[in-house]
């Protein structure tokens, strides 16, 4: 990397003011798999036991009526006087039997994910919202703003009111965004609606601070706008859905302390312990780039011609080019003239000859010609 | 961040893609759900859209900032009463020129001539003539009333 590049932060009235250099880890790998993965398994954390009754389906006394009864041997509820009575019981396939396999409370609801693992998952996401194409890919409204990252002066940490709030995404262009998910909200479908999740809407920009003196009050009632301590980022939040690229905003010293998080990748972070952030693969990934490069265009064979030309000439078909039959047998001009020449035997020999016209019988010219 | 890394991460998934193999993103002149014609995984891009007066063409500048959204965008307005050829030419230069992608020329090209014919007023086409014999029965049988109102006007003077 030749000069680190830097971000300009903006004012309260969305004009650029300072500049701060790109923190190291919004130049992490990025790796979709990794995000994707890391995020299916955390996103099970959140989730609560559920499962049928214990005894829901073996609330009978019910037995098998073994064989010679020209009935199923499955058991059957015993008695009389009631429709229940002779009825097939317990198992999956009875009506009012238990389920198969019933849910149990004790399923393993939550999956451990490696520290590591989440680590590079909220590194690789942090450094996606650093990219504004990923961050229009993900559908968030930003055609107007500025740059990415979205930088903004520390005042806005003491913000206690919202109109401040509007005001501020406003003039930094942001609020198309706050609007997109203020018309996206759709009731429900499905009995979420009567489980507390009455509402569907889009998510919105993703506000990181670094000392909270009224901006989360301020802030939190705009539709899908989520606040967070630059100190507890969080793989749900910085790729919902497990999609990268959410548009984020930082206050100016949430941004300055992203290199003490997270570290580089030489120097460790110092809110977690002996971490250094991960290093790419590959330098440049720049497949035209490399492919243009000295290195490899000195080593390559010159490019041939587009079309390859055949080693050998057009097989031709013996049996319908004379020259080429020729060739490979001298003999069969001898048998074609030979041929010809006895077909022009026959057909003179054959030929019909023309038709001698005779004299009409002496009984026919009496005939005709009788007086 | 490579071009060619951006577009393996959008191309899988991202809010424009149509499942049809279409991409309805901005700056995705032919939408084609492709790396060349993509308007996000490309650092030289140039989109032509309907600005309501005329056609608007938004190029992204090539010495841009990575990171600059906006900023990194320069627009260029074609009037609507600038002419067909005139348009055509302008949107050519601003794509191999200014966007600096002389691959993109016909597709830019198709773009400007597709959105000033759909702006062209429709021609007003002469008013169909109806051949049904119930709408030539009406005149005529109102010409011959006339015709014989008009006797009876000549027949009155005879008569008194």
């Amino acid at each position: 990397m030749a000069s680190r590049p830097t971000v300009s932060v903006h004012g309260a009235s969305g004009e650029a003011s300072t500049s701060l250099p790109l923190p190291a880890v919004l130049t992490a790998p990025i790796r979709l798999d990794v995000v994707a993965q890391v995020h299916k398994s955390i996103a099970k954390n959140k989730r609560q036991a559920y499962s049928v009754s214990e005894k829901a389906g073996h609330q009978t006394s019910a037995e098998s009526w073994g064989t010679g009864r020209a009935v199923a041997r499955i058991p059957r509820v015993g008695g009389s006087g009631t429709h229940r009575a002779g009825q097939a019981a317990f198992g999956n396939m009875c009506r009012g039997g238990r389920m198969f396999a019933p849910t149990k409370t004790w399923r393993k609801w939550h999956v451990k994910v490696n520290q590591n693992q989440r680590r590079f998952a909220v590194v690789s996401a942090l450094a996606a919202s650093a990219l504004p194409s990923l961050v229009l890919a993900r559908g968030h409204r930003i055609e107007q703003i500025e740059e990415v990252p979205l930088v903004v002066a520390n005042a806005a940490e003491s913000f206690t009111k919202t109109k401040e709030a509007v005001a501020l995404l406003k003039s930094l262009n942001a609020y198309a965004d706050v609007v997109k998910v203020s018309n996206s909200r759709k009731l429900r479908a499905g009995k979420g609606k009567m489980r507390n999740r009455r509402h569907r809407q889009r998510r919105g920009p993703l506000v990181v601070y670094n000392e909270d003196n009224g901006i989360v009050k301020a802030f939190r009632n705009l539709p899908g706008v989520e606040l967070v301590n630059v100190r507890r980022l969080n793989l749900l939040q910085l790729a919902p859905g497990g999609h990268l690229g959410r548009f984020v905003i930082w206050t100016e010293g949430a941004f300055a302390l992203l290199d003490d998080v997270f570290g580089t990748t030489e120097k460790a972070s110092t809110h977690k312990k002996d971490y250094f952030l991960p290093t790419s693969k590959i330098s440049n990934p720049d497949v035209t780039r490399l492919i243009n490069s000295d290195e490899i265009q000195s080593v390559v064979r010159p490019a041939g011609q587009k079309t390859q030309k055949r080693p050998w000439t057009q097989k031709k078909n013996p049996l319908v080019n004379k020259a080429v039959l020729f060739r490979l047998n001298p003999y069969a001009k001898t048998i074609r003239r030979h041929e010809l020449l006895k077909q022009e035997r026959l057909k003179k020999k054959n030929a019909k000859k023309p038709k001698q016209p005779s004299a009409a019988g002496e009984a026919f010219t009496a005939t005709l010609f009788a007086p | 961040m490579s071009t060619d890394l951006q577009w393996l991460l959008i191309r899988n998934n991202n809010s424009f893609i149509v499942k049809r193999g279409a991409d309805v993103g901005r700056g995705n002149l032919r939408n084609i759900h492709s790396h060349k014609f993509s308007g996000l995984a490309n650092t030289k891009t140039i989109s032509i859209t309907d600005s309501g007066n005329g056609v608007q063409v938004v190029s992204r500048k090539q010495k841009g900032s990575p990171y600059a959204v906006s900023r990194a965008t320069s627009k260029d307005t074609i009037r609507a009463r600038t002419g067909g050829r005139r348009a055509a030419g302008i949107a050519a230069v601003i794509a191999c020129k200014k966007a600096g992608r002389p691959d993109l020329r016909t597709a830019a090209l198709a773009r400007v001539s597709a959105l000033l014919a759909a702006q062209k007023e429709p021609k007003e086409l002469p008013a169909k003539k109806s051949r049904s014999k119930k709408a030539k029965a009406v005149p005529a049988a109102a010409r011959k009333s006339k015709a014989s109102a008009a006797n009876d006007d000549d027949d009155l003077p005879d008569l008194v």
